[in-house]
Parts: C-alpha cells; structure tokens; sequence
C-alpha cells in the first residue's frame, strides 16, 4: 500500500508539473524565439527581452531564457542606439548571459553572443579595439573546442573578428571568408539539441557572404 | 488512501485548471516627473506572464492566475517596483511610478575632480594605451600626465609640479603603497624618467587636489597606480633601439590561476649621442642596467596576491662650465642604484566587505660628486678662493623605506561605502658629506584613516575622511580631515566641490639639521564641473590652496614659510566628431605665490607659469595600421631670481629678476603596427619640439651676480625610434586552421 502512495503522489507530481509547466515553458518559448526573426526593432528585441527575462525568472534552472534575453538585449543594442544607451543595453546583455554561463558553463553559443558584447564595446568606443579585439578572440578561440561543436555561429563572429582584424594583429579577409562558407555549410551538419537551442544566423550570413563576395 | 480517493485528487487538480478565471491587469508606468517610460518589464513573480510598456508608458496582459500575487516592474538604471495583487477576475490597474537607483553608471561621481586611466571602469577620462601613445610622453608616467591641466611644463625635471607646488609634493603609489624613489636619479637641471614602465599598470588615477584619506604625505597631488593582474596569455617580448635593448618573459599558467614573468634591459646613450650633438659635455654617458620579476596568483575567485620586485643602476657624468670663473668647469657624476619591491593581496572576505593589504621595501643609494676641473679637465690646482673649493663634494645617501597597509572596503547599502585602514612606514636614511660623520635619520611613521561614500540619492553624494598621522622623528600627531560633496543636475552633468588639509614632513635636507619642525601643510578648496558623455568630456574647475608650515632658510631654519595658489583649468576631449580622431585641450590658468627657503618676501615661485596650453591629437589609420599623435604644449614664461645674502642691510634680497621666454613644444610620434616573421611588432618613432624653438627653463647665478646662465636642454630636441616586438601564443589561428 505504502509503495502504491509513493507511485500515487510521483504521479501526481509529476502530473501537476507537466500541465503547469512543461508544455507552457517550450510553448512561450517558441513563441518569443520566433518574434526574434520578426522585423528588427528596438521595441521588439525590447519586448523579446523583458519576456525572456520573466520566463528565467521563472524558471531559474534553464539556461535557454538567460541566453536569449541576452541575445536579444545585444540584438537591441545593434539596432541604432546611441552611445550611451548602447553602452548600458551592453552591459545589460552580459549580466544575462553570466547568469546563463552560470547555469550552463563552457557552452559555445553563450561565448558566441559574449563575443558580440565585446564586439559592440568596440563599436562604442574605437580606441578600446586594441584591448578589447584580443578578449574577443579569446573567447571565440575558446568555444570552438566547447560545446555543442561545430557551431556555425561561433564560426560567424570568429569570421567577422578576423576580417575586421588588422592583419598584423592576425587578421585576414581571406581566411575570414573561408571561414564564413564554412559557418554556412555547419547548418547542414549541426543539429540544435531541441527546437528551442539556438539555430539562427543563417540568413545573416548568407548576407554577409553576399556583401564581402559583392 | 484507496485509488478512489486518489482519482478523487487527480480529477480535482484538473478540473481547477478547467476553472481558472482570466484576470486583466493593465496601467501606466511614469518616472519620477510624471514621463511615460517605454520598454519597463511588468511581470507577475514566478509565472511567465507579464507585458513591456508602450511608447505611452501602458501595458496590458492577462492571467489565468488567481490569488494573491506579486508585480513587479523594472527597468535599467531604476529601482525594482513592487506590490500584491489580488487576482479574482476584476481589472487590476496599477500606476506605477519607478525612481532611478543609485548606479555606478548613472550615479554621481565623487572623484570628478581626479584623472582615471582604467580599462575595467567604463566612465573615466583616459584609457591605459593613451599614456603610451601620447605624442610628447615616450612613455613615461609622469610626462604623459603632464598633458593634464594642472600641471607645469617643467622641461629641467621628471617631476610632476601640480597648482603651485613642487616636484616632491606630488607622491606616487603603487597598489596603495608609496614610491620612494620614482624617478632615476640625475645631475642638477637634466630631467630624467619614471623607473616603472607604464605597461605594467592597468589603473591610473592622477590626483591634482582634494584627493583620499587613504593617502597621504603628499602636499599638492596624487598619482595613484595599480599593476595589473594576471596576463590574458604567456608572452615573450624584445625591445630593440639604437638607446636601449631589452628582454621579457611572461608566463600563464595553464589553469589560468598563476603566473610568473621577468625581464631585463639595458640603456645607453653613447651612439644617439654621436650623432645627436649635446650642449653638455657628457664624459659619462647616461647608462642604465634594470631588471624585475614578478609572480602573481589566483589564492580564490576573489583573491589575488601579487609580488614584484625590481633592481635598477644609472651612471651619469656630465661636465658644464664653471658659473664663477671663466677658466674652469664642474664635473657631476651620479652613481643610483634602487631596489623596489612591492607585495599586495586583496580578497573579498565577505559579501559586504574587502580586504586590501600590502608591503613594500624600497632601499635606494645615491652617490653624488662635483669635482671642480680646470680647462684640460685635470682637477684645478692652484689657489682657488673657499667658495670654489666648496664646489668639491661627495655626498651619499643610503635611504630604506619599509612600508606596510591594510585597507578594509565596506559595502554599505546601494552605492554607499565605509573603508578604513592603517598604514606604518619605517624609513632610515642615512646621508654623509665629504668627510663629515654621516647623519641618520630615523622614522617610524603610523597613519590611520577612514572614508566614507555616503549616497544620498542617486544625484547627491557626500564623501568624509579623516586621517590621523604620526610621526616619531618629528614627535608630532597631525589631524587631517578630507571632505567632498557632489551634486548631479542632469544625467550627464554634475558639480562637485572638495575640501582637505594634507600634511608632508619636511625635505631629509631641513631634517638632518632640526627635527623639531612641524609638517609642512596644505588646504585644498576645488570646485569642479564635469559634463561627461560616452564620447565626450568637459570639465572645468577652480581652486584655492593655502600652504603653512613651509621651510624658511636663509638665516635660520625655521617652519614659518607660507604661500597660496589659485586658478582655473579647462579639460575638453572629444572621440566623437571624427572617426578614428581623438583628441583633448586643456587650459590652466594659476596664480601663486610663496615665501619659503631664502626668499625675502612672497614671491612666485620659479616653477610656475601663469598660463599653460595642451593640445592632444590622436589619429588612428586602420588601412595603413598606422597611428599618429601630435601634441603641442605651451607655457608661458616662468619667473628667474637672484636671490643674495646683502651685508649691508643683513637681509636676503632679490638682487635681480625676469622672466623666460614661452615655452613651446611641438611633439610627434608615429606607432605603426606590423608583424615581423612571427611576431607581432610596433614601430614607434617620435619626435620632440618638430619647430625647433628655443627652450630656457630659468637662470643661475654666479655667486657676485654679474654672469648669468640659461638653464636648457641638453639638445633642442630628441628622436627616439624602436621596435617593440611581441610573440604569444595565439590560439586562434589555431582554431581556425583546424576548422579550415
């Protein structure tokens, strides 16, 4: 009878968090990952963002909600801010994707984005390329051996670090390119660990090949 | 329980969720002055639901929740709201208005009134590599801080004169702790340079006034360093010039926790000097050997222990003609040998407080001669009247310091701070004269302070200090009592004024003859005004100083001295208006005066200029790879004395007077970055006074007055070329050639 009881209420546990939750956090997931593909605006990755902040808060064991309210806070700050609030949008962004790390450590899609942070530092303040180029490459160095390999996007701003990179610092266009054919190529080997990984990018480099082929 | 009664459980659970009632929750969100805000997240605590608020500042969302329930709403830079909530299907509508929080960003700022060289700080005035890039620097500390209001452009001395003081009223500290000796020793009227390159800081902060509690013996400024932590990756690197070679090695360890470097290298002047013709007859040519090690490590996530120790040797000789006599000539030669060490650790011991502790031991020996030579450079025979004997003398002065401190850091609520310490110094020094028995001096000297940030709002914030003093060589207890008060009236622009009484013993040289002398003193009033944006930077400010307690000689030593100085400065740099183009002014205006040593009334002292001009220009070409910087500095000229004993009225007079022509100095130094086989390379080549134009830092006088001599340069300008070379261990083309 005893064991009948425990059965019962793991039963019951579980039932209660599968209606609850389960369908509920892929469902609110997908939706929000989709308005990130809707058209690009400051309010929009706003909106995004703050709803992917509520479902990490959530939540709190999934790092998914983390990265993406980071994504989309980075997103936020690429689409015309001035300085300043670029700066603060920035600094917003990387708080996200800490609390991410720290749920899920050494995981290349989060050092991809971490990598855009650095990225848009530089684009507020040009004379801080010198310091700030080499973390970014540290970074992506780094996530090429983490997981998930293979990871297109990791190649992306890898590429993008080598072609905006002076080639006395270890720079090339050319092998920037190569290496973004290759991030291009990754979407037909690399496989997202569920529908709700990360798996965008490729429409950007496909226009991104477009322009330094162009 | 029976499976009846557990069905009875299941079906219940699902038939609440068929019943769940939808409750609308709507509003408006406003700041402080009644603004609608835009993008504030509105959440219901643990759920997923929620909405962002309009251009209008309204949300609207609906739940399926019911009971009690937590809102909140939050935005960047603004305190989280929160309130219940009672969900049961009627309307919730909430006004809400949201107050800015205090914000390292967005707060006021307590030090505006200082200079901050910081990577890891996002809001500060300079960045680390402007300090080796600025065209008249060539990497020097100290010379690319005087391209900051405030400070004089002193071409005859290394050191930093700020607002109306003297060279050794600036200190500098290295991770809390005080440099002895930071500059190599020299002849009278040959500047030299910092001993520390600036590469191994990550932090300055340059104080011209009104600085911390924690620091102290220094009467007018404050050049604070703080070395870097542990490298981003192992690195050996040369530096190759017709002046100077040198060698460094700096290793990571693999688990990123420790790491250990060293480097050495050599100076000497001989070659550029043959083909660069010097005023001053160098017999010895200015050479220094310099080596330093270092090892730093990780002891925790927040702990970091760091250890450098660094051993230099300079040897300079240099021949001038004689101020007196026609037919004979002074030969200088310095002997300077330094050893500095210097251990730090900080660690976070608990969430709200930090521990900053640290000793130093610096021992430096300094052998100085004047020999008076004749006209074949053979010591001068013959008789020779008492004063120009007198000109023969060897003075050594072995000086330790031994210094230890421990600062606590802690966190009060928001921004708000308390930090506290204790600091000793033990400083022995012992100077001797020809063949007079050597005189020692002995000195323990015990400071405590404390400091509080208090943030009264995210615009108002106060900072009090007060530092306590002793010292038992002057068997004196000082008080001295710091305060500053900022006021935030836009998000960009503030105001802030500061106040403080900084003390300093007096020079060895008054000590060795009288210690019952009080400390020499200062008051500092500083106005500041700071409108500071991502690119952009104004600041403008006023000051008031007053000194007391100065050395008076002359007839007889004593601490009754006194001075002011007051003036106004303006700091405008400016990255935005052009890209790839940076660029400051800064315009000081001062007006001092002091009587101290043997003036015979107040007078402006001869280190200070009325008016002073900086121009930084800084242009970076990517497609070349190819930096350029141009810096123009200009002064205008500073007074001369002849200060003499008059035997007829018993009294110092001022026999003769004048001013020296304006200085000017254009610099220009090229950084061009290139690789070289495998290693990463910078060219640097620069130049200094491009126009040539003449240069007089003063005059001094023969003992009767009648012959006068222009203090100069050793030439008009100097040329330095290098190349700086680096290789790394540079993973990236790694990861790209596996992946290619």
């Amino acid at each position: 009878m005893k064991n009948k009881i425990v059965i019962a209420a793991i039963f019951l546990g579980l039932a209660i968090t599968s209606i609850a939750q389960g369908p509920r956090y892929a469902e609110s997931m997908k939706k929000n990952i989709e308005t990130l593909d809707q058209k690009p605006s400051i309010e929009n990755y706003q909106n995004a963002a703050n709803n992917f902040e509520r479902i990490a808060n959530a939540e709190k064991n999934q790092w998914l909600p983390f990265y993406y309210a980071g994504y989309a806070t980075v997103m936020q700050a690429f689409s015309g801010m001035e300085p300043g609030n670029m700066s603060a949008a920035l600094d917003k962004a990387e708080s996200f994707l800490y609390q991410a790390a720290a749920l899920e450590p050494d995981n290349s899609e989060i050092a991809a984005v971490m990598s855009m942070v650095i990225t848009g530092r530089m684009q507020v303040d040009g004379s801080q390329s010198m310091t700030l180029g080499p973390k970014a490459t540290a970074i992506l160095s780094k996530a090429m051996s983490q997981q998930p390999q293979g990871n297109p996007r990791v190649m992306m701003n890898l590429s993008q670090n080598l072609y905006y990179t002076p080639e006395p610092f270890g720079g090339s266009k050319k092998k920037a390119l190569e290496l973004m054919e290759k991030a291009l190529q990754a979407y037909d080997t690399f496989n997202p660990a569920s529908e709700l990984h990360p798996n965008w990018g490729k429409v950007y480099i496909e226009s991104v090949l477009k322009q330094w082929k162009g | 329980m029976n499976t009846h009664t557990l069905l009875t459980i299941l079906a219940s659970v699902f038939s609440f969720g068929l019943h769940a009632q939808t409750t609308l929750v709507s509003g408006r969100v406003t700041d402080a002055r009644n603004r609608a805000m835009q993008g504030v997240s509105i959440s219901l605590v643990d759920t997923y639901d929620g909405a962002t608020t309009d251009s209008s500042g309204s949300f609207r969302f609906s739940t399926t929740e019911s009971g009690k329930w937590k809102i909140i709403a939050s935005y960047t830079g603004f305190k989280k709201w929160e309130q219940d909530v009672e969900l049961n299907g009627k309307e919730v509508v909430l006004n809400i208005e949201l107050r800015e929080k205090p914000d390292e960003l967005t707060a006021v700022i307590i030090t505006a009134g200082s200079f901050e060289a910081s990577d890891e700080k996002r809001i500060t005035v300079l960045k680390p590599l402007d300090i080796v890039t600025t065209a008249s620097a060539n990497a020097d500390v100290a010379s690319a801080m005087r391209t900051l209001p405030g400070t004089q452009q002193i071409g005859e001395s290394a050191e930093l004169f700020v607002r109306g003081g003297e060279g050794y009223e600036t200190k500098q500290y290295i991770d809390g702790m005080v440099v002895a000796n930071p500059f190599f020793s020299t002849s009278p009227d040959l500047a030299s340079r910092g001993r520390f390159s600036p590469f191994l800081f990550k932090g300055t902060l340059f104080s011209t006034g009104g600085y911390s509690a924690l620091y102290g013996q220094a009467l007018s400024s404050a050049l604070i360093l703080e070395s870097i932590d542990l490298p981003d990756r192992s690195e050996a690197s040369a530096s190759i010039s017709p002046i100077f070679g040198g060698g460094q090695y700096q290793h990571l360890a693999q688990n990123k926790k420790s790491s250990f470097g060293a480097s050495a290298g050599y100076t000497n002047l001989s070659l550029y000097f043959n083909l660069v013709k010097q005023r001053p007859d160098f017999f010895k040519v200015p050479e220094v050997w310099n080596a330093d090690a270092n090892f730093r490590v990780k002891t925790s996530s927040t702990g970091m222990l760091k250890m450098y120790a660094s051993f230099t040797q300079n040897r300079i000789g240099v021949r001038n003609p004689d101020i007196d006599r026609i037919d004979l000539k002074n030969a200088f030669t310095v002997g300077n040998d330094n050893l500095y060490t210097n251990m730090s650790y900080r660690e976070r011991i608990s969430n709200r407080m930090k521990l900053i502790a640290g000793i130093s031991l610096s021992y430096n020996v300094d052998d100085l001669q004047q020999e008076v030579l004749d006209a074949n450079n053979e010591p001068a025979a013959g008789n020779l009247p008492f004063f120009i004997k007198n000109k023969n003398f060897n003075l050594s002065n072995k000086g330790l310091l031994v210094q230890a401190r421990a600062v606590f850091d802690y966190k009060l609520i928001g921004l708000s701070a308390l930090r506290f310490g204790a600091e000793h110094w033990y400083s022995r020094d012992r100077t001797g004269f020809n063949q007079f028995k050597p005189i020692a001096l002995n000195d323990h000297y015990s400071a405590v302070f404390a400091e509080s940030d208090i943030y009264l709002s995210n615009k108002l914030a106060l900072r009090t200090g007060l530092r306590g003093e002793h010292s038992s060589l002057l068997n004196r207890t000082n008080i001295a009592p710091r305060a500053s008060l900022a006021y935030q009236f836009t998000k960009r622009a503030q105001i802030s004024g500061d106040y403080g009484i900084y003390y300093q013993k007096p020079q060895t040289q008054f000590l060795q003859f009288e210690r019952d002398l009080p400390q020499m003193r200062a008051d500092h009033y500083i106005l500041t005004y700071q409108r500071i944006n991502t690119l952009t930077t104004l600041r403008l400010q006023a000051f008031h100083k007053e000194y007391k307690q100065l050395q008076k000689t002359g007839l007889d030593t004593n601490a009754t001295g006194s001075g002011y100085a007051r003036g106004i400065e303006l700091f405008w740099r400016d990255k935005k208006t052009l890209k790839n183009f940076d660029y400051w002014v800064t315009y000081s205006w001062l007006d001092t005066k002091r009587n101290y040593l043997n003036f015979p009334y107040e007078l402006q002292p001869n280190f200070a200029a009325n008016h002073t001009a900086n121009l930084v220009l800084k242009r970076f070409f990517p497609k070349i790879n190819t930096q350029f910087n141009l810096n123009y500095q200009f002064a205008t000229g500073r007074p001369f004395y002849d200060i003499a004993f008059d035997q007829g009225s018993e009294k110092y007079i001022v026999r003769d007077e004048g001013k020296t022509i304006p200085y000017n100095n254009l610099s220009f130094s090229i950084n061009y970055l290139t690789s070289i086989k495998k290693a990463f390379a910078v060219v640097v080549l620069s130049i200094s006074n491009l126009t040539n134009s003449q240069q007089i830092f003063g005059y001094r006088y023969s003992l009767d007055g009648a012959n006068r001599v222009p203090v100069l340069p050793p030439a008009r300008q100097f040329i330095f070329a290098g190349v700086f070379l680096s290789w790394g261990t540079d993973r990236r083309q790694d990861a790209i050639n596996n992946n290619l």
